[in-house]
Formats: structure tokens, C-alpha cells, sequence
């Protein structure tokens, strides 16, 4: 993927109709970010998809307004094979002319599986991933190692269709570090591995961003003498690059996607690209509602399934 | 010049205790750090040979970190053949043929099974396990033929002369898809390809209505058998020759997996053996697929714990080599390794002329626990200038405390106990120079310390090679990792001096080690299951051995073990418990005890991980004596919240405080724990 090919365009410059929207309902305001703005500039929409993690509500305003476009609720559940059964139970329709998924608030486990399963069933799909970056995540106590997501303990899974194929011998794991130093140890102690590269943001959404995601993953980096990259937090096609220089097609490699979104959805297509890369992550039962405040900017990026 | 020497060293210096984690060395790296750990103690009753060997399986039990995937990986296939390499006259089938045995590294690595439950539970539910069989035998046989392939390689063995028949023995016994090549590459990329096929599968089938249709369906030791059958029969130098499976994390098995493994211990075949590492029992079954068989001990297998029962000297001697091994990485350390570096013990007297640096506060506190002396000062200065030894703070400590314990006239007593002082340091006759000396030597320096750090508001320091063996409890992982952080922390604040001396002060050794111990606790209370129930539990028990090492009478010292009755908890709390033990966040003593030094009744004894002494200020010594008895509700409440109970006032309750005459527990002289 070069940078020929990169396509970011932000929310409000697009004006395209669209057949299917795709989004997570959750209690952010981010959520509905995407749905909100093709109400308001009455782009046309014809399906939309509504992934349900919880019991968070369309506005009334919003429900009124689609109330004449085809809504289809999916549950997510514990089990990734009950979500991707019920993607592929869905009508191939849905997934004709424009389709924009709005990843904000959709999970890491599912948004994998969304995407394996348009590379599969659809890869000619004109799909564009819509990311709403927030103006701030909500740090309960102070800003640097206060932030959670999750509720519980916490269980690492290979992706559902991200095994890997097994090699000879360990693979070097690439860790996109977030804000959770937990979810890096977790996965640093459940994984074998070569090599262990870590991978920061830089440019980052705002510049503490990536301070704190040192702080709490200080203990990691410290037994860390090289191998640190970055990568921008709100551009896929970098993340992709950089895997693509950085791991020998032979090999293959083990990525941690506990980034931001985007710099996930980098490492998601490189994934589908390459069989041989094995994604793992570490989940919880239960998340905390409500990670980010406000909307800093929504961008629309495009996505070419069909290599 | 100089200056490229030192990045040069400071490079090396730090890597060399860099590889903490086995699953992450490679082969070369094994070997050539390898301590053996059956020499030194650490697996007593075990020896190489008898483990490379043994037809029966041998299941190692121990901790994280205590070294069991450095073994099973140790008498993997891929490290002997770094030991054939190393030992340059030695072919890798002479190797194998001294050696008698083969071993193929298995980690049960948890996302790979839950992933593959998922993916294959979805298409035949109930009934996912026969597909596991069948990867784990195409994994085995893989191992089995790149054996025979680096032997052609190498020329050790000749194709012409055996490929034919052995090929011709396997095809008849298994049946193959015709189109296969009847080679033993074209075996071997047949069994590559259908392992490929299974990992393909498991990327694709949910995406997809793909059923599993392998070339060739296997049991475990269908093919593998019939493999190492016929190359003990057709290879002379694999006669006495062993496989062996090695799987490590066992425990991380769903529990029809170590059913299933279980049955493969129970039945195994000729010239194939099992060795399993794995954590503590609790979390293990021991049935097999079939209902009414169970695995049992020394009849099924063998069972070596490891790290356990074992002499604290042992421990000391196999640290010290594995100290030795890394800092022989780098030119210019000097030969006395580790003990050179770090010291050897503690020097508790200079400890506390740091602390009190010639004050009498700690003495006047303490004499104030008299009821007599509390409100007198001007007694307590009189007797302070009786008893006081600005040089030797724990002396004059000693003194005190014989002051406040004695039913005699406070100033009689007083001097008694400087008698008794002079007469210990001066060598000559008094009647309680025995008891002086033994509570000076032995029970009480370590107590006296920990309280003097208190009194003045410092930390107890923890530093030397002494110290660092007894919090890493015989863990090597906790060791190697204890010499990182303070090697890492010299580097940083003093680096001049240390590259030039290969000394690191106590202040250094004890900032890193207290670091250490946080980031440890923390890291492990972050990951695990139950991880905050854990955290609290822990700091709670922590604090109320923290409040013990307050106490300014010393009446139980060092106190840093606990009991309580595990049959009681709710199945939940029991859980945690085991969770808790299943990680070494508690450690249960290995034989059942007397729970405590006024209770004539056995029971589990338990401490918390000992490298987490420093968080608490506490002793790491296990010395007998009083140990905190907790109840099911404290238990419970403890896990829950930052509820320290006040268990000390809840002893002096239950224990009569030993009079100053009478032999205590601790009155005996335990070198191994010094």
C-alpha cells in the first residue's frame, strides 16, 4: 500500500450517498457522530447496522429521522463465531454501492471480524471506514495511568481468523502500545515470541497521548533496549507500511493491536494480506462505558479489499 | 577511546541479564546459559540422565519463573543440536545416541487452543478433540522427520541406503494419498501441507461454509509410532534412543485437553515418553478421557517439584552460577562474580548507626512501653545513660527491651543488661551472656533494624547477595530479574564508579530492588484472574506484618507467616486462593506445621512471595515462632478492601509474651536462614 493510494478525507468533505452505515451504539457521543452528519446534510442512506454491545439507545431525534431506512440491530456476544454467523446471515445487498463502517466505538475483536469477512465474502465492496477522533479520554483520577477500559480480568485471544500460519520457530511480536500497560503485560506474558517491538504514536492525536502511553508501558520499555518504532495514531495506511517494511514475507509475525483504532485498522488489513501474521489481544468481559469526551474530528478513509 | 570501551561494556554488562523469559530464547541462547539445576539441588532426587530417560512421564511442578520451560526447552530437540554443534568431534547422532533420548517442545499456548475449541466446537460440537489429536500428531511427526532430513543433511545418514525401506515400511502401515512421493521430504511436505491446511482452516471457516476435509485423518501416535518404530529398528544409533514430548503450560489446557493429555500419560507407547510442566495441583485435573481412571502418582508418573523443600545453601550455590554464567558474557568483570559485586550480607550494624546516626529517640520510645518509665523521663534518661551504645545501636536496642521486660527494678535491670553487653563484647564471664549473645547474633538484629528504620521514618534497607537469594525464593526468573534491575539502576546512577569498581552501592541495589517489587506486584496483580482481589489481599496481609515489624516491645519478630483454614472459604475466595498460589502471590509452605507457637495443632502455613518483603518493610527470613492466624471473615473481608485488621493487638490476646528467662523459639541458631 503507497501513499498513491491513500484516502483521507474528513466527514464534512464527503458527499457521497451511501447504501449501508455501519456503527457500534454505545454511550459516547462519538457513536452516532457518523449517523448524525448524514441525517443533517441528508445524504442518502439506505441501510443501517447497528452493532449492540449494551442497552445505549438511539436519540429520539435520530430514531425519528431513520425511522424510513431499513435497521438491522446486531447483538454481540462473547462468542466471535455467533457475531461473524450473524454478518454472514445478513443480505448480500446491504453490502452494494457505498458502504461506511463506523469504527469508533466498535471493538477491536469485531472490527477484525468485519473486515476478514468483506475481504472474504466481498472483496470488491467500496467500503470506507469513518473514525471520529475524540477531544479527550475520560481519565477518572489524573491524566497519565487513570485510564481504563475495561471491567475485570483479562483473557488474550488470536483474533477469529487471525491464527497466523504455524512456522518453525517464533515469530518477532509487533506491540502497538496503548494506554494500558495491563493489556501489553498480558499479552507479553501469554505470548511466545522472537523478538518484542514496540510501537508508539507519533504523531500521536495530541502530543501527551504518547507520553502516556510511555508511562504505562514504562516497565515494558525500560527492559526495552531497541526496537521502538512509531507510527501516526490517525493513519492506517502508515501502520500498514510499516509492517510491510518491517516483517519478512517468509516469516511472518505476530502483531498486538492495542493502539488506537486506526493504527488497529492498519494492522487489520496488513493481516488480511498476509495470512502468515497471527493477531492477538487481550479481552475482558466487561468494558467501562463511556472512554472518550467529545469529538475532536471525524475522517472518512477508504479501503481497497480487493488485493 | 576509553569512552568506546565503557559503551562497549555497559552494552554488554546490561544484555547479559536481559533473557528473563524462556519462551523467548532462542536455542543457542539456552545452551549457553544453561545452569543445571539437578546438581545443585533445586530438583533434588532428579538427575539429567534419569530425566532424558525415564520411561515413565515426569511431570515438573513449580512456579513461574522457576526454570521449567528453560529445562523442558534445555532437552529439546533444537537445543541438542546446539550441544552436537558445540561439541565439535560429537556428530548430532552421536549426540542422540549418548544423550538416549529426542524431546520436541510443545507450549500449550491458551489463545492458539481457545481459538482452536472455537473454530472447530462450530462445525462438530462436542466432539472438537479428535481434531486436536490430529494437529498435535502432524505436529509430533513433523518433528520426528526433520530429524531424519537433518541427519540426510548432515550425511550422518545415508539416504540411498535407508530411504527405500523406511518409506516402504511407513506407506504400508498408514494409508496415504496415492499422489505422494514416496520420499521422506515429500513425507515431510505432505505433513507440512496438511498442517497448513488446519491453520488455513481455522482463518477461514467462520468466514465461510468450508467444511474440514484433511487428506488423512490421525490419531495420536497413529503415524508417530509407526515412525520411530521403524527408525529404532533401521538406525543403529536410536536403539536405546527415547521420544520425548515435552509440553509445557499445561495447565493452560481446557480441562478435556489435560484429560486428554492425561490418557496419553497413562498409556504410553514404547519408546515414547511425556514430560510435562505445569504450575500447582490445584488447577490440574487428573482424570483421563476414560471415567473411572485417574492418573496416579509414581504408578502413571513422576512428580519433581521444583524450587521445593530445597537447602537455602543449594539455592545460593545454583544463583551464584547462574550469575556467573551471565556476567562471564563481559570481558571485565571480575571472577568473583556476583557476590563481588553486590556484597554478601547485610551489615545491620552500619544499618543502624545510618538510622539513629547517635540519637536516643528509638531507646526513649521504647522504655516509654514500660508503664513504669513511661510518663518518667528523667528515670529514662538515667537509664538511657546506663544503657546507652551509640556505637552499637542494636546492642543498646537489646538493652532496652531487656529493661522493659524485666519485673525487676528498672535501673537493676538496666544494668544487667549493660553487664551482660560488656561482658558479650568483652568475652568474659557473666550468667546471661548466652542469651545476650544469641539475642544479639541471631533473634533479634534483623527485628531491631526493621523497628529503628520505622522509628526514624526511613526504609529498611534491602541489599547483598544474601538478601537478593532469599526474596527471589528460589526462583530464578525473580533472581535474574532482581540483577537486571540493579545492574540497570548502578548504570544509571553511578555508572563511573561501578564500571570502574564492579561494585553497586546499597543505595543503588536497594532502589532497584524496591522497584522491583512494586513494578512486580503491580505488573502481576494487573494480568491475572481475581487480580485486585489478590491486591488486596496481599496489602492487607503486608501491612499486618508491616505493624508486627512496628512493634516497639519486639515480642514476635519478624513475624511473615500466616494461617487459615483454606476448606473453609466459599468456593469463590478458594478460587482466589489458588490463583493466588498458582502465581506465587502466597506461597504455602511445603510440609504442614504447627500453625503457631500456642497452638499444639498442624496446618498449611502460608507467607506472601517473599519479593514482595520490600514493599512492606518486613523480614524475608522465615524463622518459626507466632504465626497470624486469619478467619474465614478476615479473608473474605480482606479481599474485598484495604481493611487491615489490627491483628496484632488481637495476639498479645492470645499469646503470653515468653518471660526474658525463658528459651523461646527463637532462641535457636538457624544459620541457613542468615
Amino acid at each position: 500500500m503507497s501513499s498513491e493510494v491513500y484516502s483521507i478525507l474528513e466527514l464534512e468533505k464527503c458527499d457521497t450517498d451511501i447504501n449501508t452505515l455501519l456503527f457500534a451504539l454505545e454511550d459516547e457521543r462519538r457513536s452516532i457522530r457518523c449517523l448524525q452528519y448524514l441525517i443533517e446534510k441528508k445524504h442518502s442512506l439506505s441501510n443501517i447496522i447497528i452493532l449492540q454491545y449494551g442497552t445505549a439507545s438511539l436519540p429520539t431525534e435520530i430514531e425519528t429521522a431513520v425511522k424510513e431506512i431499513n435497521l438491522i440491530t446486531l447483538d454481540v456476544t462473547d462468542n466471535p463465531v455467533d457475531f461473524v454467523t450473524a454478518l454472514r446471515g445478513l443480505e448480500d445487498t446491504l453490502w452494494e454501492g457505498n458502504v461506511f463502517a463506523d469504527i469508533s466505538c466498535i471493538k477491536i475483536p469485531e472490527m477484525f471480524s468485519i473486515m476478514k469477512y468483506f475481504k472474504i465474502s466481498n472483496n470488491k465492496i467500496k467500503l470506507s471506514v469513518v473514525y471520529s477522533i475524540p477531544y479527550d479520554y475520560n481519565f477518572s483520577n489524573e491524566p497519565f495511568t487513570s485510564y481504563k477500559s475495561y471491567v475485570g480480568d483479562l483473557t488474550t485471544y488470536e483474533l477469529l481468523g487471525y491464527s497466523g500460519i504455524s512456522g518453525e520457530k517464533e515469530n518477532d511480536l509487533f506491540l502497538f502500545m496503548g494506554f494500558e500497560g495491563a493489556m501489553a503485560l498480558k499479552i507479553t506474558e501469554d505470548t511466545a515470541y522472537n523478538s518484542l517491538i514496540l510501537v508508539n504514536n507519533s504523531p500521536s492525536f495530541f502530543p501527551k497521548y504518547k507520553d502516556i502511553s510511555v508511562i504505562n508501558n514504562y516497565q515494558l520499555m525500560a527492559n526495552q533496549k531497541n526496537n521502538l518504532y512509531y507510527t501516526p495514531a490517525d493513519n492506517p495506511y502508515e501502520t500498514y507500511n510499516l509492517l510491510d517494511e518491517s516483517i519478512s514475507k517468509d516469516n511472518g509475525a505476530c502483531i498486538a493491536p492495542l493502539s488506537t483504532k486506526l493504527v488497529a485498522l492498519g494492522a487489520c488489513l496488513y493481516a488480511l494480506d498476509n495470512e502468515n501474521v497471527r493477531v492477538v489481544y487481550p479481552v475482558s468481559r466487561n468494558y467501562t462505558l463511556a472512554n472518550t469526551v467529545e469529538i475532536y474530528k471525524s475522517f472518512v478513509y477508504s479501503v481497497d479489499l480487493s488485493q | 577511546m576509553q569512552e568506546k570501551s565503557l559503551m562497549k561494556q555497559e552494552d554488554i554488562f546490561s544484555s547479559s541479564f536481559d533473557d528473563i523469559n524462556a519462551n523467548n530464547i532462542n536455542p543457542q541462547r539456552i545452551l549457553s546459559l544453561w545452569c543445571t539445576p539437578f546438581e545443585a539441588g533445586v530438583l533434588k532426587d532428579l538427575d539429567e540422565k534419569n530425566f532424558r530417560t525415564q520411561k515413565l512421564p515426569i511431570v515438573l511442578q513449580g512456579a513461574r519463573g522457576s526454570g521449567k520451560t528453560t529445562i523442558l526447552k534445555y532437552f529439546s530437540y533444537s537445543v541438542q543440536k546446539e550441544r552436537a554443534k558445540q561439541t565439535k568431534s560429537q556428530s548430532l547422532l552421536s549426540q542422540i545416541r549418548e544423550e538416549g533420548s529426542v524431546g520436541f517442545y510443545f507450549r500449550c499456548d491458551d489463545s492458539f487452543v481457545n481459538t482452536f475449541k472455537t473454530i472447530f466446537e462450530k462445525s462438530y460440537p462436542d466432539n472438537w478433540l479428535p481434531f486436536f489429536e490430529h494437529y498435535l500428531e502432524l505436529s509430533f511427526c513433523k518433528h520426528i522427520i526433520n530429524v531424519l532430513l537433518d541427519l540426510i543433511e548432515k550425511k550422518e545418514l545415508s539416504v540411498s541406503a535407508f530411504e527405500d525401506d523406511f518409506i516402504n515400511r511407513v506407506f504400508t502401515s498408514i494409508d496415504f494419498p496415492l499422489e505422494i512421493d514416496r520420499t521422506i521430504s515429500a513425507l515431510c511436505a505432505f505433513i507440512n501441507s496438511e498442517l497448513r491446511y488446519i491453520d488455513l482452516f481455522k482463518n477461514r471457516a467462520a468466514f465461510s461454509n468450508e467444511s474440514f476435509s484433511p487428506s488423512i485423518m490421525l490419531k495420536l501416535y497413529t503415524l508417530s509410532e509407526i515412525l520411530i518404530k521403524n527408525i529404532i529398528e533401521m538406525i543403529d544409533n536410536f536403539n536405546k534412543v527415547i521420544f520425548l514430548i515435552l509440553v509445557d503450560e499445561f495447565e493452560n489446557l481446557t480441562e478435556e485437553l489435560q484429560q486428554f493429555f492425561n490418557t496419553a500419560v497413562k498409556f504410553v507407547k514404547p519408546s515414547i515418553s511425556l514430560r510435562i510442566g505445569r504450575r500447582s495441583e490445584g488447577i490440574v485435573t487428573t482424570e483421563t478421557i476414560n471415567e473411572d481412571e485417574y492418573l496416579r502418582k509414581n504408578h502413571d508418573y513422576f512428580l519433581y517439584k521444583i524450587n521445593k523443600g530445597e537447602d537455602f545453601n543449594d539455592v545460593k550455590k545454583y544463583f551464584k552460577e547462574i550469575a556467573a554464567k551471565r556476567l562471564l558474557l563481559t570481558d571485565s568483570i571480575s571472577n568473583n562474580g556476583v557476590i563481588d559485586m553486590l556484597g554478601d550480607k547485610e551489615n545491620l550494624d552500619q544499618e543502624c548507626l545510618d538510622l539513629c546516626k547517635g540519637r536516643t529517640e528509638h531507646l526513649r520510645l521504647i522504655l516509654s512501653e514500660k508503664t513504669s518509665l513511661s510518663t518518667n523521663k528523667e528515670l529514662q534518661s538515667a537509664i538511657i545513660d546506663v544503657i546507652k551504645n551509640p556505637d552499637n545501636p542494636i546492642a543498646e536496642t537489646i538493652n532496652a527491651l531487656w529493661v522493659i521486660r524485666s519485673k525487676e527494678d528498672s535501673m537493676i535491670a538496666a544494668n544487667k543488661a549493660k553487664d551482660a553487653m560488656n561482658a558479650f563484647f568483652g568475652k568474659t564471664e557473666n550468667p546471661d551472656v548466652k542469651k545476650y549473645g544469641n539475642d544479639y547474633n541471631n533473634k533479634y538484629r534483623y527485628s531491631i533494624t526493621a523497628l529503628l528504620a520505622s522509628i526514624y521514618k526511613k526504609k529498611k534497607l534491602y541489599y547483598g547477595f544474601n538478601t537478593v537469594a532469599h526474596l527471589a525464593d528460589g526462583n530464578p526468573r525473580t533472581f535474574i530479574n532482581l540483577c537486571r534491575a540493579i545492574i540497570n539502576d548502578a548504570l544509571f546512577y553511578e555508572k563511573k564508579k561501578f564500571l570502574e569498581t564492579n561494585t553497586i552501592t546499597n543505595v543503588s541495589q536497594n532502589r532497584a530492588i524496591s522497584e522491583f517489587s512494586i513494578s512486580e506486584f503491580d505488573d502481576i496483580c494487573s494480568i491475572i484472574k481475581y487480580g485486585n482481589s489478590i491486591r488486596n489481599l496481599i496489602l492487607n496481609i503486608g501491612n499486618v506484618f508491616s505493624e508486627y515489624h512496628k512493634d516497639k516491645k519486639v515480642r514476635y519478630p519478624e513475624t511473615n507467616q500466616f494461617v487459615f483454614n483454606k476448606l473453609e472459604l466459599p468456593d469463590e475466595q478458594r478460587n482466589i486462593i489458588e490463583v493466588a498460589e498458582n502465581w506465587s502471590m502466597i506461597v504455602k509452605r511445603e510440609k504442614t506445621q504447627r500453625v503457631s507457637v500456642s497452638i499444639d495443632r498442624k496446618g498449611d502455613i502460608y507467607y506472601i512471595n517473599r519479593i514482595f518483603s520490600p514493599i512492606f518493610s518486613i523480614s524475608y527470613r522465615i524463622r518459626g515462632g507466632v504465626n497470624v492466624r486469619f478467619t474465614q471473615a478476615e479473608i473474605s473481608d480482606m479481599m474485598t478492601s484495604l481493611t487491615t485488621e489490627n491483628k496484632l493487638s488481637q495476639q498479645n490476646k492470645r499469646v503470653k509474651t515468653p518471660s526474658d528467662n525463658q528459651l523461646t523459639l527463637f532462641d535457636w541458631s538457624d544459620e541457613n536462614e542468615q
